[in-house]
């Protein structure tokens, strides 16, 4: 037997299968795609298609609920990031002025997709909540 | 007592002498901020949305806040809707330390009302009002309470 056997040979015994190391990377990817696209579906059928559904739910004083415009091409959006491969918004929230906006926050850092009333689009991402970037898009 | 998640101790029932509302609002000061429900999610937990900072048509002069030893949640969350509302709470000293400023506003509002006048409607879409809802929401929110009623 080779001298480092025993180190070779030491740790907890566990099955091949239950040891991370030996995963397929491509596997792994496939299944958190899978998770992003069931997280991106949920979005669009239980939040944004409600509020096409039933805006009125979000009215309130000074609120203006997303428009039926603005709900459509947030489910646009959302289907072409889902099919990009892209990981899901954090929350989707409605703006308040007829419009919707996707945020993403990962640590320090987060992005907000704002979709506006008129469709236009702009996106803006923090760092430590300092504005590094806003710009049009779509 | 409470220890919110970011490590500060509330003392709730804390409620000191009132004055008419015009008073200068102390650095230990706690201040309520009505949220709506599309802005928290309490199965998600963490901070609410920035976008419940965001000034709506109606901030004219600064959004918003309630003085704590004033009012409570179930007040500033009452309303002729039917609507619910989380109630956030942050501390004076903490976002004057952010450079904004908070002062008391009592005319024409209930008791307690302040305002942040660096955020109105009018310069909502500013880079420095953008980033200021960032940290108010990222920040400084100590708990979230609610919904109420």
């Amino acid at each position: 037997m080779p001298r480092d056997s025993a180190a070779v040979l030491s740790g907890e015994p566990a099955p091949v299968f239950q040891t991370g190391s030996v995963r397929d990377p491509d596997l792994l990817a496939q299944e958190e795609s899978q998770r992003n696209r069931a997280a991106w579906d949920r979005f669009v059928d239980r939040t944004l298609v409600e509020w096409g559904r039933n805006p009125a739910a979000l009215e309130d004083e000074g609120f203006i609920p997303p428009s039926y415009a603005a709900v459509s091409r947030a489910c646009e959006v959302a289907m072409f990031l889902r099919d990009k491969g892209l990981p899901p918004p954090t929350k989707i929230v409605p703006d308040g002025e007829g419009g919707i906006c996707f945020e993403r926050a990962e640590g320090e850092s987060s992005v907000s997709l704002n979709i506006n009333a008129d469709q236009t689009m702009e996106l803006l991402t923090f760092d430590d909540c300092r504005l590094r970037a806003r710009y049009p898009v779509g | 007592m409470t220890t919110a998640a970011c490590g500060h101790a509330i003392q709730w029932d804390e409620r000191p002498a009132m004055g008419d509302g015009t008073e200068p609002i102390e650095d230990d000061e706690y201040l309520y901020r009505r949220v709506s429900l599309p802005y928290f999610d309490r199965t998600q937990g963490g901070e609410p949305s920035p976008w419940a900072f965001r000034p709506r048509k109606y901030d004219i002069t600064g959004i918003s806040l309630f003085r704590a030893k004033y009012t409570t949640p179930e007040e500033i969350a009452r309303n002729a809707r039917g609507k619910q509302y989380y109630i956030a709470v942050l501390r004076a000293g903490d976002i004057r330390s952010h450079g904004l400023d908070v002062v008391p506003i009592p005319q024409g509002h209930a008791p307690g009302h302040v305002e942040i006048p660096s955020l109105t409607h009018a310069n909502r879409r500013t880079d420095a009002a953008e980033e200021a809802i960032q940290v108010l929401a990222r920040k400084l929110c100590l708990k979230i309470l609610g919904p109420f009623p």
